[in-house]
């Protein structure tokens, strides 16, 4: 896109007084250029956007591309030859742009440089230090006009895609609520008609029904309250997504027993909490969510009469994992994913009155917080559900 | 209820008055329930001075032509009608519902069970607590 830029009128003319001063700025800052260069490298090392990109970017290459500028600015000022120089900081400034440096970051480096320079230009050239700092801004502000042109082109292109991409989000989410919305309402309005006319049947012809015709009826009612779980967890599953619900400190040890005191379990169900929980800055509601149905499950699912469930959490380098183990009838390796899509079940609807949804919003929500989550388990022995979540959340 | 002046159901879908109609039945409440199908045939059969004023309104969200938050904006700036108290019954369980409505001063934000004997609990629930608070004549 810039073979046919037109250069001519951005070449710069400098009088043969500037030119001078221009070459000995350049022997000054080849002079000292080691001396900087050591003392301003612990500050490129910290720096937010250089430190990563002196950490990735391999030092042969550094230097190459060093003595690849430094040949061309040499070219500039000895040969007064400017146009391989900007065109080259101009490339430079488009690279910079796509590693995602902004110019304001950019400035602070190049500001931060001069703040190095400036002393020991004082120091060797004394009454001319002024006048030597000038050329080297005046350069400098030539070098960041060149390296901006274009970058900053391309970050307000990247921007604007941005901005684009937010939009298109916000409006998919705006879309996701109406319908959920409309799967709430106009689904479930149908569906309790359904229901009432099954009840009624029931109740006012129960004189005229045989068995069979009752046992019907209450299969229809039986199908209907399904629907209308189906229904909830799906609304559920969909908002299991939203990723603008507000974070807060969140003591996990205290979310966990509430969790377990709401869902009052029968005397045979023994929970233990084995390790003092984290605090998390998290969204509360999907954390309970997260629990109550990791929990839940590992107790409706329970085949023993004496129900052990054991949470515990480990902090690891980077996370939290926690588990929950229990001793119920253990899953098989090649079910292990397959409990966390939508919809599946490992016994029959009927059977265990699931929805197959639990599990998946349990997914949904750890995996929006950049977390894993994963089973470990043989059939007979018990299951252990584990969850890594990040120490510094997304 | 406190007294004997009509319910006014305002509700669109068939079953769901039939329902509404045969709980006030099944709780032996004495009130006379009038039913109509929107917002629009509500504001009609208020404006009306040979109707007898309702004690309570239960009025449903979602309907054609004029829906429940429609009716509530235009009920609760009329000087003699925003006294009835309103008692949302509906499916929605949308926060935005629930905020819109309250901030219109509904005396109370109920959600249609879709199993009927629950319905009659939520109906059962209505009754007592308005034979307990006073209604304004």
């Amino acid at each position: 896109m810039f073979h046919n830029f037109d250069f001519k009128h951005m070449l710069p003319s400098f009088s043969a007084k500037e030119k001078e001063d221009m070459k000995l700025y350049y022997a000054f800052s080849k002079e000292h250029e080691k001396e900087i260069q050591e003392k301003s490298l612990k500050e490129f090392q910290e720096h937010p956007i250089f430190g990563p990109l002196i950490k990735n970017i391999p030092q042969e290459i550094r230097e190459a591309n060093n003595k690849e500028s430094d040949a061309l600015l040499r070219a500039a000022i000895f040969e007064d030859n400017w146009e391989p120089y900007i065109k080259y900081s101009m490339m430079q400034g488009v690279q910079y742009a796509h590693m995602g440096l902004d110019f304001k970051a950019w400035y602070e480096i190049v500001g931060m440089v001069r703040r190095y320079y400036i002393p020991i230009m004082k120091r060797l050239y004394d009454h001319e230090a002024e006048r030597m700092s000038s050329v080297g801004n005046g350069m400098n502000v030539l070098l960041d006009y060149a390296m901006c042109i274009i970058g900053e082109s391309f970050i307000h292109e990247r921007n604007r895609k941005i901005e684009q991409q937010n939009k298109r989000s916000e409006g998919m989410i705006k879309e996701l609520e109406s319908f959920a919305y409309i799967v709430s309402h106009d689904l479930k309005t149908p569906l309790r008609g359904i229901a009432s006319l099954a009840d009624w049947l029931t109740e006012d012809y129960k004189d005229k029904l045989d068995d069979t015709g009752k046992e019907y009826l209450d299969l229809l009612k039986n199908r209907v309250l399904r629907l209308e779980s189906l229904i909830d967890g799906v609304l559920i599953y969909s908002r299991a997504g939203r990723v603008d619900i507000e974070t807060e400190k969140i003591d996990l040890n205290i979310l966990v027993k509430e969790v377990i005191d709401t869902a009052a379990f029968p005397p045979h169900v023994h929970i233990q909490i084995n390790n003092t929980l984290p605090k998390l800055q998290v969204a509360k509601y999907p954390m309970i969510q997260v629990f109550s149905n990791l929990i839940g499950n590992a107790v409706k699912h329970n085949d023993k009469t004496n129900i052990e469930i054991n949470i515990d959490c480990v902090e690891q380098s980077d996370d939290w994992l926690f588990s929950i183990k229990d001793n119920g009838p253990g899953i098989e390796e090649q079910f292990h994913e397959k409990v966390f899509q939508i919809f599946q079940t490992l016994k029959t609807k009927d059977e265990m009155n699931s929805t197959g949804i639990g599990l998946s919003v349990v997914k949904k929500i750890i995996d929006n917080v950049g977390g894993k989550i994963w089973i470990e388990s043989k059939p007979g022995d018990g299951c252990t559900f584990f969850f890594a979540l990040k120490k510094q959340l997304k | 209820m406190k007294n004997n002046r009509p319910i006014l159901l305002v509700e669109d879908d068939k079953i769901d008055a039939m329902t509404v109609k045969r709980a006030i039945k099944d709780l032996k409440i004495s009130n006379e329930l009038t039913h109509v199908c929107n917002g629009l045939e509500a504001l009609e059969h208020l404006k009306n001075t040979s109707n007898e004023n309702p004690c309570i309104i239960l009025l449903d969200l979602n309907m054609p032509k004029m829906n429940g938050i429609e009716l509530l904006k235009i009920l609760k700036a009329d000087g003699s009608l925003k006294k009835i108290p309103v008692v949302v019954l509906t499916t929605s369980n949308a926060e935005k519902d629930k905020t819109e409505s309250f901030n219109l001063s509904v005396a109370g934000y109920m959600l249609k069970p879709v199993d009927y004997k629950q319905f009659v609990e939520v109906i059962k629930d209505i009754n007592l607590y308005w034979s307990l608070s006073e209604i304004p004549d």
